[in-house]
Protein backbone atom coordinates (compact mmCIF):
# COMPACT_ATOMS: atom_id res chain seq x y z
CA UNK A 1 0.00 0.00 0.00
CA UNK A 2 1.66 3.38 -0.70
CA UNK A 3 1.63 6.11 1.40
CA UNK A 4 -1.42 8.08 -1.13
CA UNK A 5 -3.68 5.07 -0.51
CA UNK A 6 -2.84 5.09 2.73
CA UNK A 7 -3.69 8.46 3.24
CA UNK A 8 -6.93 7.64 1.63
CA UNK A 9 -8.35 4.97 3.81
CA UNK A 10 -7.11 6.93 7.09
CA UNK A 11 -9.19 10.03 5.87
CA UNK A 12 -12.12 7.60 4.55
CA UNK A 13 -12.41 6.24 8.17
CA UNK A 14 -12.10 9.45 9.80
CA UNK A 15 -13.30 12.11 7.64
CA UNK A 16 -12.51 15.81 8.48
CA UNK A 17 -15.31 16.87 10.40
CA UNK A 18 -15.18 20.31 11.57
CA UNK A 19 -18.78 19.23 13.65
CA UNK A 20 -16.67 16.92 15.93
CA UNK A 21 -18.44 15.60 18.87
CA UNK A 22 -15.62 16.62 21.62
CA UNK A 23 -14.86 20.37 20.17
CA UNK A 24 -12.58 22.77 21.63
CA UNK A 25 -13.60 24.77 24.84
CA UNK A 26 -12.82 28.01 22.56
CA UNK A 27 -15.42 26.66 19.99
CA UNK A 28 -17.82 26.90 22.74
CA UNK A 29 -16.53 30.16 23.76
CA UNK A 30 -16.29 32.04 20.75
CA UNK A 31 -20.61 30.56 20.49
CA UNK A 32 -21.34 31.98 23.93
CA UNK A 33 -19.71 35.08 23.45
CA UNK A 34 -21.62 35.54 19.81
CA UNK A 35 -25.05 34.03 21.02
CA UNK A 36 -24.30 37.20 23.68
CA UNK A 37 -23.66 39.95 21.36
CA UNK A 38 -26.55 39.05 19.05
CA UNK A 39 -29.15 38.62 21.77
CA UNK A 40 -28.13 42.01 22.62
CA UNK A 41 -28.43 43.63 18.96
CA UNK A 42 -31.91 42.01 19.21
CA UNK A 43 -32.55 43.14 22.38
CA UNK A 44 -31.65 46.84 21.16
CA UNK A 45 -33.67 46.28 18.28
CA UNK A 46 -36.59 44.69 20.34
CA UNK A 47 -36.57 48.51 22.64
CA UNK A 48 -36.55 50.58 19.58
CA UNK A 49 -39.74 48.38 18.31
CA UNK A 50 -41.51 48.73 21.32
CA UNK A 51 -40.30 52.49 22.79
CA UNK A 52 -39.79 54.28 19.71
CA UNK A 53 -42.17 57.06 18.77
CA UNK A 54 -42.63 57.18 14.95
CA UNK A 55 -41.74 61.76 15.13
CA UNK A 56 -41.39 62.84 11.98
CA UNK A 57 -37.83 64.47 11.14
CA UNK A 58 -36.99 67.40 12.72
CA UNK A 59 -34.62 69.23 10.78
CA UNK A 60 -32.53 72.05 12.08
CA UNK A 61 -29.35 73.88 10.52
CA UNK A 62 -26.20 75.30 11.89
CA UNK A 63 -23.87 77.25 10.15
CA UNK A 64 -20.39 75.87 10.98
CA UNK A 65 -17.82 78.64 8.96
CA UNK A 66 -18.09 80.95 6.54
CA UNK A 67 -15.07 81.35 3.78
CA UNK A 68 -14.16 83.24 1.16
CA UNK A 69 -13.11 81.00 -1.48
CA UNK A 70 -12.36 81.51 -5.66
CA UNK A 71 -16.21 81.06 -6.70
CA UNK A 72 -17.39 83.36 -3.72
CA UNK A 73 -18.65 82.75 -0.36
CA UNK A 74 -18.64 79.22 0.95
CA UNK A 75 -20.76 78.85 4.15
CA UNK A 76 -20.70 75.46 5.55
CA UNK A 77 -23.47 74.47 7.63
CA UNK A 78 -24.47 71.09 9.47
CA UNK A 79 -27.76 69.81 8.91
CA UNK A 80 -29.48 67.85 11.71
CA UNK A 81 -32.50 65.52 12.34
CA UNK A 82 -33.14 64.89 15.67
CA UNK A 83 -36.83 63.35 14.57
CA UNK A 84 -37.43 59.26 14.64
CA UNK A 85 -37.89 59.27 11.28
CA UNK A 86 -35.43 59.70 8.01
CA UNK A 87 -35.69 62.93 5.72
CA UNK A 88 -34.98 62.78 1.83
CA UNK A 89 -34.75 64.94 -1.25
CA UNK A 90 -34.33 67.68 1.55
CA UNK A 91 -34.12 71.09 0.19
CA UNK A 92 -32.41 73.96 1.96
CA UNK A 93 -32.45 77.64 0.88
CA UNK A 94 -30.50 80.76 2.26
CA UNK A 95 -30.93 84.03 1.92
CA UNK A 96 -28.81 87.24 2.23
CA UNK A 97 -31.20 90.23 3.08
CA UNK A 98 -29.60 94.20 3.50
CA UNK A 99 -31.99 95.59 5.65
CA UNK A 100 -35.10 93.99 4.55
CA UNK A 101 -33.99 94.15 0.86
CA UNK A 102 -33.65 91.20 -0.94
CA UNK A 103 -29.91 90.24 -2.28
CA UNK A 104 -29.17 86.92 -3.26
CA UNK A 105 -30.90 83.16 -2.79
CA UNK A 106 -28.93 79.71 -2.84
CA UNK A 107 -30.12 76.13 -2.79
CA UNK A 108 -28.81 72.17 -2.59
CA UNK A 109 -30.62 69.05 -2.06
CA UNK A 110 -29.95 66.96 0.61
CA UNK A 111 -30.63 62.65 -0.36
CA UNK A 112 -31.05 61.52 2.80
CA UNK A 113 -30.64 63.20 6.78
CA UNK A 114 -30.85 60.17 8.54
CA UNK A 115 -33.20 59.90 11.66
CA UNK A 116 -31.12 61.75 14.44
CA UNK A 117 -28.47 62.16 12.38
CA UNK A 118 -26.38 65.05 10.61
CA UNK A 119 -25.65 65.53 7.13
CA UNK A 120 -23.04 68.45 6.26
CA UNK A 121 -23.37 70.36 3.10
CA UNK A 122 -22.58 74.23 1.94
CA UNK A 123 -24.29 77.01 0.13
CA UNK A 124 -22.22 79.52 -2.14
CA UNK A 125 -23.18 83.64 -2.50
CA UNK A 126 -21.65 85.54 -4.37
CA UNK A 127 -21.44 88.39 -2.23
CA UNK A 128 -20.34 88.39 1.47
CA UNK A 129 -22.90 87.64 3.77
CA UNK A 130 -21.04 89.12 6.55
CA UNK A 131 -22.71 92.40 8.01
CA UNK A 132 -26.04 91.63 6.06
CA UNK A 133 -28.59 88.90 7.23
CA UNK A 134 -28.02 85.46 6.32
CA UNK A 135 -30.79 83.49 6.85
CA UNK A 136 -30.80 79.32 6.09
CA UNK A 137 -33.27 76.56 6.64
CA UNK A 138 -34.64 73.26 5.44
CA UNK A 139 -37.93 74.41 3.79
CA UNK A 140 -39.19 70.65 2.64
CA UNK A 141 -38.32 66.92 2.80
CA UNK A 142 -40.40 63.98 1.59
CA UNK A 143 -39.94 60.20 3.22
CA UNK A 144 -37.79 57.73 1.75
CA UNK B 1 16.73 13.17 -25.03
CA UNK B 2 16.91 14.49 -21.34
CA UNK B 3 17.53 17.51 -22.97
CA UNK B 4 14.37 17.39 -25.07
CA UNK B 5 12.24 16.51 -22.63
CA UNK B 6 13.48 18.97 -19.98
CA UNK B 7 12.28 21.39 -22.47
CA UNK B 8 8.91 19.67 -23.01
CA UNK B 9 8.43 19.57 -19.26
CA UNK B 10 9.51 23.61 -19.49
CA UNK B 11 6.34 24.16 -22.19
CA UNK B 12 4.28 22.24 -20.44
CA UNK B 13 4.96 24.43 -17.04
CA UNK B 14 4.51 27.54 -19.68
CA UNK B 15 1.55 26.83 -20.71
CA UNK B 16 -0.17 25.35 -17.45
CA UNK B 17 1.03 28.96 -16.02
CA UNK B 18 -0.14 31.04 -19.02
CA UNK B 19 -3.45 28.43 -17.93
CA UNK B 20 -3.75 29.65 -14.52
CA UNK B 21 -3.92 33.54 -15.29
CA UNK B 22 -5.92 33.30 -17.85
CA UNK B 23 -8.17 31.84 -15.66
CA UNK B 24 -7.32 34.24 -12.90
CA UNK B 25 -7.85 36.78 -15.80
CA UNK B 26 -11.62 35.40 -16.14
CA UNK B 27 -12.53 34.87 -12.68
CA UNK B 28 -11.77 38.23 -11.74
CA UNK B 29 -13.74 39.43 -14.47
CA UNK B 30 -16.69 37.21 -13.00
CA UNK B 31 -16.60 38.29 -9.52
CA UNK B 32 -16.21 41.97 -9.87
CA UNK B 33 -18.07 42.44 -13.02
CA UNK B 34 -21.30 43.24 -10.90
CA UNK B 35 -19.18 46.55 -8.76
CA UNK B 36 -17.39 47.13 -11.84
CA UNK B 37 -20.46 48.03 -13.77
CA UNK B 38 -21.96 50.11 -10.25
CA UNK B 39 -21.77 53.22 -10.07
CA UNK B 40 -21.37 54.00 -6.84
CA UNK B 41 -18.27 52.13 -7.20
CA UNK B 42 -16.70 54.85 -9.16
CA UNK B 43 -17.62 57.87 -7.35
CA UNK B 44 -16.23 56.30 -4.11
CA UNK B 45 -12.93 55.67 -5.75
CA UNK B 46 -12.03 58.92 -5.96
CA UNK B 47 -14.28 60.30 -2.86
CA UNK B 48 -13.81 58.14 -0.42
CA UNK B 49 -11.01 58.87 2.62
CA UNK B 50 -7.79 57.51 1.47
CA UNK B 51 -6.94 55.91 4.82
CA UNK B 52 -9.91 53.41 4.87
CA UNK B 53 -8.97 52.90 1.32
CA UNK B 54 -5.45 52.26 2.10
CA UNK B 55 -6.83 49.56 4.82
CA UNK B 56 -9.19 48.13 3.03
CA UNK B 57 -6.03 47.65 0.30
CA UNK B 58 -3.86 46.51 2.90
CA UNK B 59 -6.51 43.59 4.89
CA UNK B 60 -6.93 42.17 1.37
CA UNK B 61 -3.44 40.66 1.30
CA UNK B 62 -3.66 38.47 4.38
CA UNK B 63 -7.35 37.13 2.91
CA UNK B 64 -5.65 36.65 -0.10
CA UNK B 65 -2.51 34.72 1.47
CA UNK B 66 -5.28 32.64 3.39
CA UNK B 67 -7.06 31.62 0.19
CA UNK B 68 -4.26 31.10 -1.69
CA UNK B 69 -3.08 28.44 1.05
CA UNK B 70 -6.26 26.90 0.63
CA UNK B 71 -6.62 27.00 -3.14
CA UNK B 72 -3.94 28.37 -4.48
CA UNK B 73 -2.88 28.85 -8.50
CA UNK B 74 -1.06 26.00 -7.99
CA UNK B 75 -0.52 23.31 -5.36
CA UNK B 76 1.14 25.66 -2.62
CA UNK B 77 3.33 23.38 -0.17
CA UNK B 78 5.51 26.80 1.22
CA UNK B 79 4.47 30.19 2.63
CA UNK B 80 6.95 32.04 -0.54
CA UNK B 81 5.01 30.75 -3.31
CA UNK B 82 1.52 31.01 -1.24
CA UNK B 83 2.39 34.71 -0.56
CA UNK B 84 3.40 34.85 -4.39
CA UNK B 85 0.38 33.69 -5.96
CA UNK B 86 -1.88 35.79 -3.30
CA UNK B 87 0.91 38.83 -4.89
CA UNK B 88 -0.29 37.57 -8.99
CA UNK B 89 -4.10 37.42 -7.88
CA UNK B 90 -3.74 41.01 -6.41
CA UNK B 91 -1.79 42.08 -9.96
CA UNK B 92 -4.81 40.80 -12.26
CA UNK B 93 -7.22 42.48 -9.90
CA UNK B 94 -6.00 45.27 -10.51
CA UNK B 95 -4.91 44.77 -14.19
CA UNK B 96 -8.26 43.30 -14.79
CA UNK B 97 -10.16 46.13 -13.43
CA UNK B 98 -8.01 48.76 -14.91
CA UNK B 99 -8.55 47.44 -18.11
CA UNK B 100 -12.59 46.73 -18.16
CA UNK B 101 -12.62 50.23 -16.82
CA UNK B 102 -10.80 52.00 -19.49
CA UNK B 103 -13.07 49.59 -22.20
CA UNK B 104 -15.90 50.75 -20.50
CA UNK B 105 -14.95 54.51 -21.02
CA UNK B 106 -15.48 54.79 -16.68
CA UNK B 107 -11.36 56.05 -16.62
CA UNK B 108 -10.87 58.45 -19.65
CA UNK B 109 -7.41 59.78 -20.79
CA UNK B 110 -7.44 63.37 -19.10
CA UNK B 111 -8.34 62.30 -15.41
CA UNK B 112 -6.14 62.99 -12.96
CA UNK B 113 -3.94 60.23 -11.25
CA UNK B 114 -6.32 60.44 -7.57
CA UNK B 115 -9.31 59.93 -9.50
CA UNK B 116 -8.22 56.65 -11.89
CA UNK B 117 -6.01 55.41 -9.33
CA UNK B 118 -8.84 55.10 -6.41
CA UNK B 119 -11.32 53.63 -8.48
CA UNK B 120 -8.66 51.39 -9.81
CA UNK B 121 -7.50 50.32 -6.10
CA UNK B 122 -10.84 50.11 -4.96
CA UNK B 123 -12.16 47.45 -7.65
CA UNK B 124 -8.95 45.45 -7.35
CA UNK B 125 -10.29 43.92 -4.01
CA UNK B 126 -12.69 42.13 -5.40
CA UNK B 127 -11.43 41.13 -8.38
CA UNK B 128 -8.65 39.87 -6.81
CA UNK B 129 -10.31 37.74 -4.14
CA UNK B 130 -11.91 36.36 -7.98
CA UNK B 131 -8.96 36.07 -9.33
CA UNK B 132 -8.15 33.16 -6.98
CA UNK B 133 -11.33 31.91 -6.18
CA UNK B 134 -11.01 31.30 -10.10
CA UNK B 135 -8.44 28.57 -9.39
CA UNK B 136 -10.62 26.85 -7.42
CA UNK B 137 -13.30 26.90 -9.13
CA UNK B 138 -13.02 26.75 -12.82
CA UNK B 139 -10.10 24.74 -12.66
CA UNK B 140 -11.23 21.20 -11.70
CA UNK B 141 -9.72 19.38 -13.97
CA UNK B 142 -9.37 15.11 -13.32
CA UNK B 143 -5.90 15.35 -13.26
CA UNK B 144 -6.01 17.77 -10.11
CA UNK B 145 -8.08 15.86 -7.58
CA UNK B 146 -5.79 13.50 -6.27
CA UNK B 147 -3.84 15.90 -5.32
CA UNK B 148 -6.33 17.74 -4.07
CA UNK B 149 -8.16 15.01 -2.35
CA UNK B 150 -4.13 14.31 -1.41
CA UNK B 151 -3.61 18.05 0.01
CA UNK B 152 -6.84 17.81 1.74
CA UNK B 153 -5.57 14.56 3.79
CA UNK B 154 -2.55 16.17 4.50
CA UNK B 155 -4.76 19.18 6.16
CA UNK B 156 -6.53 17.02 7.91
CA UNK B 157 -3.57 15.34 9.61
CA UNK B 158 -1.38 19.01 10.05
CA UNK B 159 -5.30 21.01 11.40
CA UNK B 160 -4.99 20.87 15.51
CA UNK B 161 -8.13 21.10 17.31
CA UNK B 162 -8.69 24.53 16.94
CA UNK B 163 -7.35 25.57 13.60
CA UNK B 164 -10.00 24.16 11.88
CA UNK B 165 -12.43 26.08 13.61
CA UNK B 166 -10.09 29.39 12.56
CA UNK B 167 -10.53 28.47 9.36
CA UNK B 168 -13.72 27.48 8.65
CA UNK B 169 -14.57 31.28 10.49
CA UNK B 170 -12.11 32.79 8.55
CA UNK B 171 -13.82 31.98 5.10
CA UNK B 172 -16.88 32.97 6.46
CA UNK B 173 -15.82 36.07 6.23
CA UNK B 174 -14.34 35.72 2.90
CA UNK B 175 -17.62 34.76 1.87
CA UNK B 176 -19.07 37.30 3.83
CA UNK B 177 -16.75 40.22 2.53
CA UNK B 178 -17.26 39.26 -0.94
CA UNK B 179 -21.07 39.71 -1.00
CA UNK B 180 -20.65 42.91 1.23
CA UNK B 181 -18.48 45.02 -1.03
CA UNK B 182 -20.88 43.87 -4.12
CA UNK B 183 -23.76 45.60 -1.83
CA UNK B 184 -22.40 47.92 0.57
CA UNK B 185 -21.44 50.55 -2.11
CA UNK B 186 -25.17 51.16 -3.66
CA UNK B 187 -27.69 53.50 -1.77
CA UNK B 188 -30.22 50.87 -1.65
CA UNK B 189 -28.59 49.91 1.64
CA UNK B 190 -29.30 52.75 3.58
CA UNK B 191 -32.98 53.64 1.41
CA UNK B 192 -33.89 49.74 2.58
CA UNK B 193 -32.66 50.81 6.43
CA UNK B 194 -34.94 54.22 6.43
CA UNK B 195 -37.80 52.44 5.18
CA UNK B 196 -38.02 49.49 7.52
CA UNK B 197 -39.20 49.34 10.81
CA UNK B 198 -37.75 47.64 13.86
CA UNK B 199 -39.79 45.10 13.54
CA UNK B 200 -38.84 44.17 9.94
CA UNK B 201 -35.14 44.41 11.28
CA UNK B 202 -36.06 41.93 13.98
CA UNK B 203 -37.64 39.42 11.45
CA UNK B 204 -34.64 40.06 8.95
CA UNK B 205 -32.20 38.87 11.83
CA UNK B 206 -34.03 35.74 12.10
CA UNK B 207 -34.79 34.95 8.67
CA UNK B 208 -30.37 35.66 8.08
CA UNK B 209 -29.71 33.31 10.92
CA UNK B 210 -32.31 30.54 9.67
CA UNK B 211 -30.76 30.64 5.80
CA UNK B 212 -27.07 30.79 7.04
CA UNK B 213 -28.18 27.81 9.36
CA UNK B 214 -30.13 25.72 6.85
CA UNK B 215 -27.70 26.44 3.58
CA UNK B 216 -25.43 24.24 5.53
CA UNK B 217 -26.77 21.91 7.13
CA UNK B 218 -30.28 21.46 6.26
CA UNK B 219 -30.86 21.94 2.00
CA UNK B 220 -28.26 19.31 1.79
CA UNK B 221 -25.92 20.98 -1.16
CA UNK B 222 -22.66 19.27 -2.73
CA UNK B 223 -20.32 20.62 0.44
CA UNK B 224 -23.15 20.53 3.17
CA UNK B 225 -22.04 19.60 6.18
CA UNK B 226 -23.09 16.67 7.98
CA UNK B 227 -23.72 16.31 11.75
CA UNK B 228 -21.70 13.52 13.51
CA UNK B 229 -24.55 10.64 14.61
CA UNK B 230 -25.40 11.83 18.90
CA UNK B 231 -24.59 15.83 17.90
CA UNK B 232 -27.64 17.98 18.80
CA UNK B 233 -28.29 19.97 16.26
CA UNK B 234 -28.28 23.44 18.56
CA UNK B 235 -24.42 22.52 19.05
CA UNK B 236 -23.55 23.45 15.79
CA UNK B 237 -25.80 26.45 15.60
CA UNK B 238 -24.18 27.68 19.19
CA UNK B 239 -20.27 26.77 17.91
CA UNK B 240 -20.66 28.03 13.95
CA UNK B 241 -23.96 29.34 12.54
CA UNK B 242 -24.06 32.33 15.53
CA UNK B 243 -20.46 33.33 15.42
CA UNK B 244 -20.62 32.98 11.57
CA UNK B 245 -23.75 35.39 12.03
CA UNK B 246 -21.66 37.64 14.17
CA UNK B 247 -18.53 37.38 11.56
CA UNK B 248 -21.28 38.48 8.77
CA UNK B 249 -22.44 41.57 11.12
CA UNK B 250 -18.87 42.56 11.72
CA UNK B 251 -17.32 42.22 8.25
CA UNK B 252 -21.53 44.65 6.76
CA UNK B 253 -20.00 47.22 9.82
CA UNK B 254 -16.30 47.01 8.05
CA UNK B 255 -17.14 47.71 4.71
CA UNK B 256 -20.13 50.12 5.20
CA UNK B 257 -17.45 52.08 7.23
CA UNK B 258 -15.14 51.76 4.41
CA UNK B 259 -17.67 52.65 1.95
CA UNK B 260 -18.64 55.78 4.36
CA UNK B 261 -22.12 55.15 4.37
CA UNK B 262 -22.38 55.77 7.94
CA UNK B 263 -20.94 58.41 8.63
CA UNK B 264 -22.38 61.09 11.15
CA UNK B 265 -25.43 58.89 11.72
CA UNK B 266 -27.24 57.81 14.94
CA UNK B 267 -26.56 54.72 16.38
CA UNK B 268 -29.83 52.89 15.73
CA UNK B 269 -29.91 53.69 12.19
CA UNK B 270 -25.97 52.29 12.00
CA UNK B 271 -27.63 49.06 13.79
CA UNK B 272 -30.81 48.93 11.01
CA UNK B 273 -28.21 49.40 8.18
CA UNK B 274 -25.81 46.78 9.59
CA UNK B 275 -28.71 44.13 9.67
CA UNK B 276 -29.63 44.93 6.17
CA UNK B 277 -26.27 44.26 4.93
CA UNK B 278 -26.15 41.11 7.22
CA UNK B 279 -28.29 39.52 5.67
CA UNK B 280 -26.26 39.06 2.02
CA UNK B 281 -23.11 38.97 4.25
CA UNK B 282 -24.24 35.99 6.20
CA UNK B 283 -25.74 34.26 3.04
CA UNK B 284 -21.92 34.96 1.34
CA UNK B 285 -20.66 33.62 4.55
CA UNK B 286 -22.78 30.29 4.60
CA UNK B 287 -22.06 29.96 0.93
CA UNK B 288 -18.08 30.43 0.97
CA UNK B 289 -18.27 27.03 4.14
CA UNK B 290 -19.88 25.38 0.93
CA UNK B 291 -17.46 26.73 -2.16
CA UNK B 292 -14.30 26.76 -0.80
Amino acid sequence: MTSLESKKVARKGKPPNTERLKPHWIEWLTGAVSSLLILAIIGWVSYEAVNGTDTPAELRVDIASIEKTGAGWRVLFDLSNSGEATAAAVEVRGTVTDRGRFVEEAAVIFDYVAARSIAHGALIFTQDPAGRDLNIRAVGFNEP
Amino acid sequence: MAANSARHKTSTDIHDFLTGLARGLAGALLFALPMLMTMEMWSLGFYMERVRLLLLLIINIPLLVFLSHRIGFEHTNCWSSTIRDALVAFGMGIAASAALLLVLGVITTDMPPRQWVGMVAIQAVPASIGALLARSQLGMGADHEDEDEEKDADETDHSSEGSSYVVELSMMAVGALFLSLNLAPTEEMILLAYKMTPWHTLALIAISIGMMHGFVYALSFRGGHRLESGVPGWHAFIRFTLPGYLVALAISLFTLWTFERLDDTGVTQIVLIVIVLGLPAAIGAAAARLIL
